[in-house]
């Protein structure tokens, strides 16, 4: 795959060295996997090398602005194992950050002219910053059910997945409401697979990464798998457990083969759930017909295991 | 071992796969979409054997279909209203009270179960997360099934209110009107025709249907009267289920908004609503109020007001604490207005009682 660049200081203002300072740290260190993903959909369908630049920037660029913003609403101290913006920046300057490289993808995508990609995009902006302010208004509900965390992380998760499989096809006008339909339902699952597997890593499951484990429940917010752990507990032992400061005393209370057991329950209902996106897959392959179908679902059908269970060996 | 399936809406088998008729030994059930503008041309069905599905027993399943707690919101009127007049020593027919008593319920529960079945066919369910009982999209019954349930319920109900209608002593036709009315009402509900319920009009014929109508109407079949404090007695039931109504779209607030969908709730917005929801408690307040005075000026009703009252305030506390249109607490609020009608009921019938007893009545 062709190594993109996503961020290149001549494309910021060089009279504002204190935000190419703060964009330096932001973009080094990062996966790009949702670049990486745009560029898996934008290659079978024979887009330039310009088009796809455009798009991996747009969506690195909006992903982000949110972490920028994100990380100021959780106050999360570290981002990729550094200090976040906010911390060494000033907040004020993380928020302005943040706001400059959302008004810099709708500049670089309306000079591309696709009105229907600026509209979609504006949308995933719009949903994404819907997600984070219901999110916000969520942190000590301990009673949220996963259906309604589910609502959240479409908007905050699953938006920027479902924009990275819908607009390649929409940049070749690619509108097709079935198309874009299952194309949306697709990244929709997408986003939630790698969100529950992100809220196993602050339980400690699967965690490669070595990342800050129980931050969610310290900070009184009860992720997927939280809510999922709990649900079926007694109250005392609920409540005991939402005060757990450390995964130790968190096992004690639920206990270590329960929490076992519910790891691999939840584990089984994902892998239904990744059941169903091959099954939406195969029809897009089929809705693509034989010129686009085959290369398109060749990449996306290994996507969801890496997804979930986060190493590709295991997929 | 479960598969998926996408099919057309055009497709013959379509509609047997969404009622279930399709096959004996599996479900299909409609995936849950989380994206409101999903085309509604196609649904992907995930087919389960029945034998891998985990059911609860068959009287839960068949309590949580009718949704047995809802059905205070037009028993406890009827109890209420029974106890009243008892108090006020009408004569009454046991046996046509206790007919008409039954058809009204299982008219109710027909109600639930094609309101669930409507909701099912027509996609709702899969973009409303929060309505309905839940039956058929855990697959533990057919749409089908619920549809004939609801049927047979809606045969015994016409059955039960056969001696209403044509046995009681001198009012045959007003309590048959009421009966065709609070029918056809019901059935708008239950089939949506004319989608009454997502223009605002639901919250109004609620009021009624459960309120006045149901208590003049139950009333008139047990004494053969027709008494205005039963309406007005009907008044307090008809704004708890205003309550319970706004508690419902509230509670979906945010899946509403978003598919488009026109309710009280929608319309007005967040906060306006949690205004509507306290305005709504006044108004329960006061219609106890006015027939607490109607009953005469007694201690026992002031206690039973300022008890209502009590037991309102958690309700209205709950729902200013609210701060987000997915809190949990707002998932709570609709079963906490069943309680409370419940609580009321209890609190009315016992002033009736205690009234009767020192014969202020």
């Amino acid at each position: 795959m062709r190594k993109i660049k996503i961020y290149d200081q001549q494309d910021f203002p060089a009279y504002l060295p204190k935000l190419n300072n703060l964009y330096d740290d932001l973009f080094s260190g990062g996966k790009g996997f949702r670049a990486a993903l745009v560029q898996k959909i934008s290659v079978p369908l024979g887009l330039p090398e310009r088009t796809i630049d455009l798009l991996c920037q747009t969506i690195e660029f909006i992903h982000n602005a949110s972490l920028l913003h994100d990380d100021l609403v959780d106050r999360s101290h570290l981002r990729r194992n550094k200090p976040a913006a906010w911390l060494k920046y000033t907040p004020e300057y993380a928020v302005l950050a943040g706001d400059y490289l959302l008004a810099r993808v709708m500049v670089n995508l309306s000079s591309y002219g696709n009105i229907r990609l600026i509209q979609y995009t504006s949308q995933v902006i719009s949903d994404l910053l819907e997600g984070e302010w219901i999110q916000d208004s969520l942190v000590r509900d301990f009673n949220i059910t996963l259906e309604q965390l589910d609502r959240v992380h479409n908007l905050k998760t699953g938006s920027l997945f479902k924009w990275c499989l819908r607009a390649p096809f929409i940049a070749i006008d690619r509108n097709e409401p079935e198309l874009q339909s299952l194309l949306e339902e697709s990244g929709t699952i997408l986003g939630l697979l790698f969100q529950r597997s992100d809220d196993l890593l602050d339980f400690d499951v699967r965690n490669y990464e070595n990342k800050a484990v129980l931050g969610d429940l310290k900070s009184g917010y009860l992720n997927s798998f939280g809510v999922f752990l709990t649900r079926e507990l007694p109250e005392d032992r609920r409540q005991a457990a939402f005060k757990s400061q450390s995964l130790g005393e968190l096992k004690s209370i639920v206990g270590e083969k329960y929490f076992d057991e519910r790891v691999a329950e939840f584990d089984r209902m994902n892998v239904s759930l990744i059941e169903l996106y091959t099954h939406q897959v195969k029809r897009l392959e089929v809705i693509l017909g034989d010129s686009l179908g085959p290369a398109v679902a060749r990449e996306l059908l290994p996507l969801s295991k890496p997804l979930y269970w986060r190493k590709k060996d295991e997929a | 071992m479960s598969r998926w399936l996408t099919i057309s809406r055009h497709d013959p088998e379509f509609i047997s796969y969404l009622d279930g008729s399709f096959s004996r030994t599996h479900r299909a059930l409609p995936v849950r979409s989380l994206n409101v503008d999903t085309t509604t041309e196609e649904v992907t069905f995930q087919i389960v054997p029945v034998s891998e599905i985990q059911r609860p027993s068959f009287l839960k399943v068949a309590l949580l279909a009718v949704r047995a707690p809802s059905l205070f919101l037009s028993a406890g009127p009827m109890l209420a209203t029974f106890f009243y007049a008892l108090s006020r020593g009408y004569e009454f027919a046991p046996s046509i009270t206790l007919s008409s008593f039954l058809g009204v319920l299982a008219f109710h529960m027909a109600v639930n179960l094609f309101n669930d079945y409507g909701d099912h066919i027509k996609g709702r369910d899969r973009v409303r997360p929060r309505g309905g009982s839940r039956v058929i999209q855990n697959g533990w019954a057919a749409a089908v099934t619920l549809q004939r349930a609801a049927w047979v319920l809606m045969a015994v109900a016409a059955l039960l209110g056969i001696p209403a209608i044509f046995l009681s002593t001198s009012t045959v036709h007003p309590v048959a009107l009421i009966a065709v009315l609070a029918g056809l009402v019901g059935l708008e509900f239950a089939f949506q025709k004319f989608r009454l319920k997502y223009r605002g009009f639901a919250e109004l014929l609620a009021f009624a249907l459960t309120g006045p109508l149901l208590c003049v109407g139950f009333g008139w079949a047990m004494t053969g009267l027709l008494v205005p404090d039963f309406a007005l007695l009907g008044c307090i039931y008809g704004a708890v289920t205003l309550m319970y109504f706004h508690s419902v779209n509230f509670e979906n607030i945010m899946a509403d908004s978003q598919a488009g969908v026109s309710t009280w709730a929608t319309r007005l917005g967040f906060d306006a609503s949690k205004r509507v929801f306290n305005f709504m408690a006044a108004l329960t307040i006061g219609f106890t109020l006015v027939f607490a005075v109607s009953c005469g000026r007694d201690f026992v009703w002031i206690v039973a007001v300022i008890a209502v009252g009590a037991m309102m305030y958690p309700l209205v506390e709950r729902v200013r604490s609210v701060a987000s249109p997915l809190a949990s607490s707002l998932s709570l609020l609709r079963r906490n207005v069943v309680w409370f009608s419940c609580a009321t009921t209890l609190v009315l019938i016992a002033s009736f009682i205690v009234m009767a007893v020192r014969g202020v009545a």
